[in-house]
């Protein structure tokens, strides 16, 4: 009997210290930013334009020892002038939602993926014809790796670098024409053109693998009691249906995010 | 290993940040070569039809610009540049700036004797006082309207008159338009006039003409910068299933006027088998087109594919119609063409 309870005893002695027991970190934040865009696009016109804006951000976070879970939602809307004539202006919509899960792969280091589920913008301006609306609607998919750096206490940095590997994207004018260069492309031009000039129409999106694209995300975020997070990224893709005729959108986006659900607990 | 990580990260992070520069093509200037230089370029890139017009614009381009001096005014740099769309020879090329003190368009209509009298049209055929039955689409929103019913010359045939396609019309107006006419012996149809609009009214229309998939033309669309970079697409009439298709006789009416949506209107139509066209050359501009500003906010307009007919035929300079024919401008009682047409479908 003292010989059966001595191995139970060890057992569970064996099984307790096999539990690790972790932090897990959960955020859920709101966030208020300031936008600066730049966008080019060279198959109508080498002029680039700029803005800056206010962005609205929703977003969640989940990290561990182990696991880096995120999602997050913003979105802005700006008129911005042409930069020799100020009497003609563009409106610009857009929206991005993403998630994204990292693994641990050193102390404090993760790699993983980021899936832009939705990445959206529609231009528009009321002084052109045919060309007044332009739009991109894609989905694109980044291997991701971040760091977590504890430098001081209650003060964290994290860097990140998300570089795209391939799209799914939907995106008009082409060079020619008010329709998709895929669409121009495969002889696909009908005359009901609205059948083909939807941007949420997945089967008119093309595939656009690393090598045709740069899709590059930098973050630095520094948290402050976890109460706090003060958030730069820059987003930079630019893509060319024909050689020498890219288009470029880059976002500097500088954010304060409230995290107001800010959990700590220890898992095993 | 781990600080080689860490520090990559960091240096990645930061380098990256605001290079967006070095990947744009450089900011245009504004001066006047550099003006000239943007639209030469674009023309020479994005014009679908050089060939068709017999233009050669690097050549136009290299004569141009030795011309392009500092000292040149806006409005003689303007003139310079005008006669790009002087060459192009294409309705629907333009040049002009925001205001529209300056403008450069090409007439594709000047020249032609007349084969559309409005007045007489209105008073004799399809106005309220010549013809108080007929019925009228009038999207609120819209200038124009699109006319329908039949004529007091011929009861039993019909009569369409759209004087543009730059209107919002619903499949269910369409469907009761065409079962209004259902019964007709024939059909006219009057596009004189008609300056184009929404191509996918043109689309929505015509499918109400045929019971099977029809083939209009090829339409060459540039996708490239190249002289040789086209896509073709061929372009096909889909028919509307309605159970009020009408493939009676139909006679479509077009003059020189008639132009983009509306001569596109008259090549689908044409492909047709119980279609005649009766009138004038119609005026092209068959092509896709695109806009945009140059980099001192002049805002140009190029078309930007060759649309071919069945025969193989360019159609953006017009094509003839099967019966030709222009009216007598001083005949003030009838319109030659719409009598023309009676007789062709009774």
């Amino acid at each position: 009997m003292r010989i059966q309870l001595c191995k139970i005893s060890l057992l569970v002695f064996v099984l307790a210290a096999c539990v690790i027991v972790q932090a897990q970190e959960t955020k859920v934040y709101f966030g208020l930013g300031g936008l600066y865009n730049s966008f080019q696009d060279t198959r109508h016109s080498d002029v680039q334009f700029s803005q800056t804006t206010v962005v609205p951000e929703l977003g969640f976070s989940r990290v561990s020892e182990k696991n880096y879970w995120h999602a997050n939602a913003y979105f802005f809307f700006f008129n911005y002038e042409f930069p020799n004539y100020d009497t003609i202006t563009y409106s610009k919509l857009a929206y991005n939602v993403r998630v994204g899960y990292l693994r641990n792969l050193k102390p404090n280091f993760f790699v993983g993926f980021n899936w832009d589920v939705l990445d959206y913008y529609r231009i528009s301006t009321d002084f052109l014809g045919n060309s007044a609306d332009a739009y991109k609607l894609s989905s694109d998919f980044f291997v991701s790796g971040k760091y977590i750096w504890n430098f001081m206490e209650n003060w964290q940095f994290n860097f990140g670098l998300d570089l795209g590997l391939f799209t799914f994207v939907n995106t008009e004018p082409s060079f020619g024409a008010n329709y998709q260069q895929n669409i121009i492309d495969n002889g696909e031009v009908t005359f009901i053109d609205s059948d083909t000039k939807r941007p949420f129409d997945l089967g008119n999106m093309a595939f656009r693998p690393f090598w045709d694209q740069v899709n590059i995300r930098t973050l630095i975020e520094l948290n402050f009691k976890r109460r706090l997070t003060l958030i730069y990224s820059w987003d930079l893709r630019t893509f060319s249906d024909n050689k020498n005729y890219p288009v470029t959108d880059a976002r500097h986006l500088l954010t304060l995010r409230f995290n107001y659900i800010n959990h700590l607990k220890n898992v095993e | 290993m781990k600080g080689l990580l860490k520090m990559s990260l960091i240096f990645f992070a930061l380098s990256f940040s605001a290079c967006e520069k070095i990947v744009m093509h450089p900011e245009p200037g504004t001066d006047n070569l550099s003006i000239f230089n943007e639209y030469a370029n674009l023309c020479i890139d994005k014009y679908a039809l050089a060939e068709v017009k017999g233009v050669d614009l690097v050549a136009l381009a290299d004569s141009l610009r030795p011309s392009v001096t500092d000292d040149l005014s806006e409005e003689a740099l303007f003139d310079l540049m005008g006669l790009f769309v002087d060459r192009m020879q294409e309705g629907h090329t333009s040049l002009k700036t925001i205001d529209f003190e300056m403008s450069k368009s090409y007439y594709w209509f000047l020249g032609y004797p007349s084969a559309y009298n409005f007045l007489v049209a209105r008073d004799k055929y399809y106005g309220n006082k010549a013809n108080p039955e007929l019925q009228i689409i009038a999207p609120e929103d819209d200038l124009f309207e699109l006319w329908y019913g039949h004529l007091t010359q011929d009861p039993e045939i019909g009569y369409i008159r759209i004087l543009s396609f730059d209107m919002t019309i619903s499949d269910e107006q369409l469907e009761t338009m065409m079962a209004y006419l259902k019964d007709s012996k024939g059909l006219i149809i009057d596009v004189r006039g008609n300056i184009g609009g929404f191509i996918e009214l043109v689309g929505r229309l015509c499918g109400y003409f045929t019971t099977t998939e029809v083939k209009v033309g090829t339409n060459y669309i540039k996708n490239g910068p190249g002289i040789n970079d086209f896509a073709a697409t061929e372009m096909k009439l889909q028919p509307s299933g309605s159970a009020y298709t009408f493939t009676k006789p139909v006679a479509v009416l077009h003059d020189r006027v008639t132009f983009s949506s509306g001569s596109l209107f008259c090549l689908a139509m044409t492909a047709l088998p119980n279609v005649t066209t009766i009138g004038q050359v119609y005026g092209g501009g068959t092509g896709e087109i695109v806009d945009g500003f140059l980099a001192n906010g002049w805002l140009w307009n190029l078309s930007t594919s060759n649309f071919v007919d069945l025969q193989g035929r360019p159609t953006d300079p017009g094509i003839e119609a099967d019966i030709p024919m222009i009216i007598n401008p001083n005949d003030t009682e009838t319109d030659a063409i719409i009598e023309r047409a009676i007789l062709e479908l009774q």
